[in-house]
């Protein structure tokens, strides 16, 4: 389950926030895999309690207004959602000790062509090393 | 047809559980079967309160939101690692906020709620739930639980700021494909109640008024949908490498 858990944070954390931003993943130095996966674990759990609040779409008798209404309705709503749980996940896993560290493009490139368990894996490599490969980002 | 939508209303009322009421009088008299518990929020600032013609405090429109819990299971009752200690059918494990002041003060406002007895925990603020870490309580049949003063704000986090008027402007040019403003979760803090707070309502017995004896630590899942937090605030905490917590007990 735990190891499920961080697959899926493996991919949301790596996923950035905006076309322009790096990915982020979190470090803190030398701590033990089973702390590492109970932490993540946890704060995923947390994140995955988020209920974006439903956008409000002005009614409109002329169907394509109504589906371009639609479409940036989701697309806003996705965009809080995607920022909810980013925050979640910071606050929570910042309380733990952790750092966000901003992942060099070399880093990322290398993630991104790893199967999830494996990028779970090199994930905690990442978040375990005694210092952070990459820029460590405001807490 | 109608008659039947109507039948269907009231059984659905019958059989959705009560909520806690939030009194808008003192009761004549205490129900020894329910607890009581007193709070006065301090009003909310507006971040653009400095705009001319703006009101310096925002209007109490989100508060305190309790939880039943089970301190020895770790979780709101019926819920997440407490799934199997409900609370009794026709009670609710969730009291979300509901503004119905009792009094008010130029900035505050104080709230009397009749709740079931047993362990509550602050739950949450505003949508925030306070899953990291918060304050358990118990309330007691019969008597009226002073929880104190509550003021709440956003615990922004290093290096985030609150949105400023030129960003507000931008966002509703921009639409959709604006950069999000920068969201905080929020904490909160009590104080006991002093002398220049709204005094204890006439009506209620002195001898029946206790003061909140928080339990700090209580930890439980995300069932508010919000953000997350510490009630004292992670970044706060960051930010006050000697911050202590300032608790009712």
């Amino acid at each position: 389950m735990r190891q499920a858990r961080l697959s899926i944070a493996a991919t949301l954390l790596l996923a950035p926030a905006a076309a322009a931003a790096e990915p982020v993943y979190f470090h803190k130095p030398n701590v033990e895999r089973e702390a590492f996966e109970a932490d993540l674990s946890e704060c995923v759990e947390l994140a995955g309690g988020v209920r974006t609040p439903r956008q409000f779409q002005p009614y409109s008798p002329n169907i394509y207004a109504a589906a371009a209404g639609a479409f940036l309705a989701a697309f806003m709503e996705s965009k809080a959602h995607r920022q909810m749980t980013k925050n979640v996940l910071r606050t929570c896993m910042t309380d733990k000790g952790y750092r966000r560290v901003e992942a060099a493009d070399s880093v990322s490139h290398e993630l991104r062509k790893l199967d999830k368990a494996e990028r779970a894996a090199r994930l905690f490599t990442l978040a375990a090393s005694p210092e952070p490969a990459g820029r460590v980002l405001p807490q | 047809m109608k008659r039947l939508a109507l039948i269907a209303a009231l059984a659905l009322a019958a059989a959705s559980p009560a909520e806690a009421k939030t009194l808008k009088q003192v009761p004549a008299a205490l129900n020894p079967a329910k607890a009581y518990l007193l709070v006065e929020y301090k009003l909310l600032k507006n971040p653009f309160g400095g705009l001319p013609g703006s009101r310096k405090t925002m209007p109490l429109k989100t508060g305190l939101a309790f939880g039943r819990y089970d301190p020895a299971l770790g979780d709101i009752r019926g819920m997440g690692k407490a799934l199997g200690n409900p609370v009794p059918a026709g009670q609710q494990p969730i009291e979300g906020f509901r503004y119905k002041p009792l009094a008010k003060g130029p900035a505050t406002r104080l709230m009397l709620i009749e709740m079931e007895p047993g362990t509550w925990v602050v739950q949450g603020f505003g949508g925030t739930s306070f899953s990291l870490g918060s304050y358990a309580f118990e309330l007691v049949p019969g008597t009226v639980t002073d929880l104190g003063i509550v003021e709440a704000e956003p615990d922004w986090a290093e290096g985030q700021d609150p949105p400023e008027i030129g960003d507000v402007f931008k966002s509703a040019l921009a639409g959709p494909f604006s950069k999000s403003p920068d969201i905080a979760p929020m904490r909160a803090t009590f104080r006991p109640r002093t002398g220049g707070d709204i005094p204890l309502p006439a009506g209620i017995p002195a001898d029946k008024v206790r003061p909140v004896e928080f339990i700090p630590g209580a930890r439980f899942g995300n069932y508010l949908g919000g953000l997350v937090n510490k009630i004292e605030g992670v970044n706060a905490g960051l930010r006050k490498p000697h911050w202590t917590s300032s608790t009712n007990r």
